[in-house]
C-alpha cells in the first residue's frame, strides 16, 4: 500500500506535432497573402489577412486547452511566431510607407532585445520554459493592432509613437525579472 | 483580391469599433483585475508582475480609446 502510494505518475510527454502547434504554424500561411495585399495597395485585404493571423494567435491557446496539449515548447513556438509574424508585418508596412520607420525600427530592436533576454532566462532557469509577462502579453496584442492601424490608415502616427515608450518601460521592467531576479524554482 | 471588401464608411466604422470597443472593454477588464489583485502578496514576484501587467493594460486600453476618439474627430 505504502509502495503504491510512493509510485508517482511520470510527467506527461506532449508531442510537438499537436493541433495547437498546427494552429500556431498556420499563422505563417497568412503572411504571403498579407504581403501581396500591401504590395498592391489593398488596405482592406491587408487588414483582413493580419486580422486572421491575430485571431489564430488567440485560437492556439484555446486549442491547446481543448486537446490538452499545452507544452513549454508550444509556448515558446507561439512567442517565436508572434515575433516572426508581427516583425514581418511591421517591416512590410514601413517598407511601403504605410507606417513611420523610426518607431518600427525601435520596436523591432526592443523585440529582439526581449527575445535575447528570454534566452538568457531559459539558460538561468536550466530548462525549457516560457517567461510569462502579463504586461508583455498586452503589448503583443497592441503590436497586432499596430499593423492593422497601418493597413487601415487609422491614426498611424499617434499609435506608433505612443507605442515606443510603453514598450521601453515594459521591456525594462521584464529585463529586471529575466536577468536579475531568481527564476521560479531556483534555490536561493 | 482587387476590390475592397466593404465600403470605405463601413471599413472606417469597423476600425473604430474594433479599436475603441475592444479598448473600452479591455479597460474595464483590467481595472477589475487590478482591484481584485490589490490584496495579493507583493513579496511574490508573479503577483507584482500581475499588478504591473494590469496597470499597463489600463494604460494601453486608454491609448486605444483616445486613438479611436481622435480618428472620429472628437479629440
Amino acid at each position: 500500500m505504502e509502495a503504491a502510494a510512493q509510485v508517482t505518475t511520470p510527467p506527461r510527454v506532449v508531442s510537438p506535432w499537436n493541433p495547437a502547434n498546427a494552429v500556431t504554424a498556420s499563422r505563417f500561411i497568412t503572411l504571403p497573402f498579407f504581403f501581396i495585399a500591401v504590395a498592391h495597395g489593398e488596405h482592406q485585404w491587408a487588414t483582413l489577412w493580419m486580422g486572421i493571423c491575430g485571431v489564430l494567435d488567440k485560437l492556439d491557446g484555446a486549442v491547446a486547452k481543448l486537446f490538452n496539449c499545452k507544452s513549454a515548447f508550444g509556448e515558446l513556438f507561439d512567442a517565436i511566431a508572434d515575433g516572426a509574424c508581427y516583425g514581418f508585418g511591421l517591416i512590410v508596412v514601413a517598407a511601403y510607407g504605410w507606417a513611420p520607420w523610426i518607431p518600427v525600427i525601435s520596436i523591432i530592436f526592443l523585440g529582439l532585445a526581449n527575445t535575447a533576454m528570454r534566452a538568457v532566462y531559459v539558460k538561468r532557469a536550466g530548462r525549457t520554459t516560457n517567461y510569462k509577462s502579463y504586461a508583455m502579453e498586452r503589448l503583443v496584442a497592441y503590436t497586432g493592432y499596430l499593423i492593422g492601424f497601418a493597413t487601415g490608415q487609422f491614426e498611424v502616427t499617434y499609435f506608433y509613437w505612443v507605442f515606443v515608450p510603453l514598450m521601453l518601460v515594459i521591456v525594462l521592467h521584464d529585463a529586471k525579472r529575466m536577468l536579475i531576479d531568481p527564476p521560479p524554482g531556483a534555490t536561493p | 483580391m482587387t476590390d475592397p471588401i466593404v465600403s470605405a464608411t463601413t471599413f472606417k466604422w469597423f476600425l473604430i469599433l474594433i479599436t475603441g470597443g475592444v479598448s473600452a472593454l479591455w479597460f474595464v477588464y483590467d481595472v477589475v483585475n487590478l482591484i481584485r489583485s490589490r490584496h495579493l502578496d507583493r513579496s511574490v514576484g508573479m503577483n507584482r508582475d500581475k499588478q504591473f501587467g494590469y496597470a499597463m493594460g489600463i494604460v494601453i486600453a486608454s491609448v486605444g480609446v483616445i486613438g479611436a476618439l481622435k480618428f472620429q474627430g472628437v479629440i
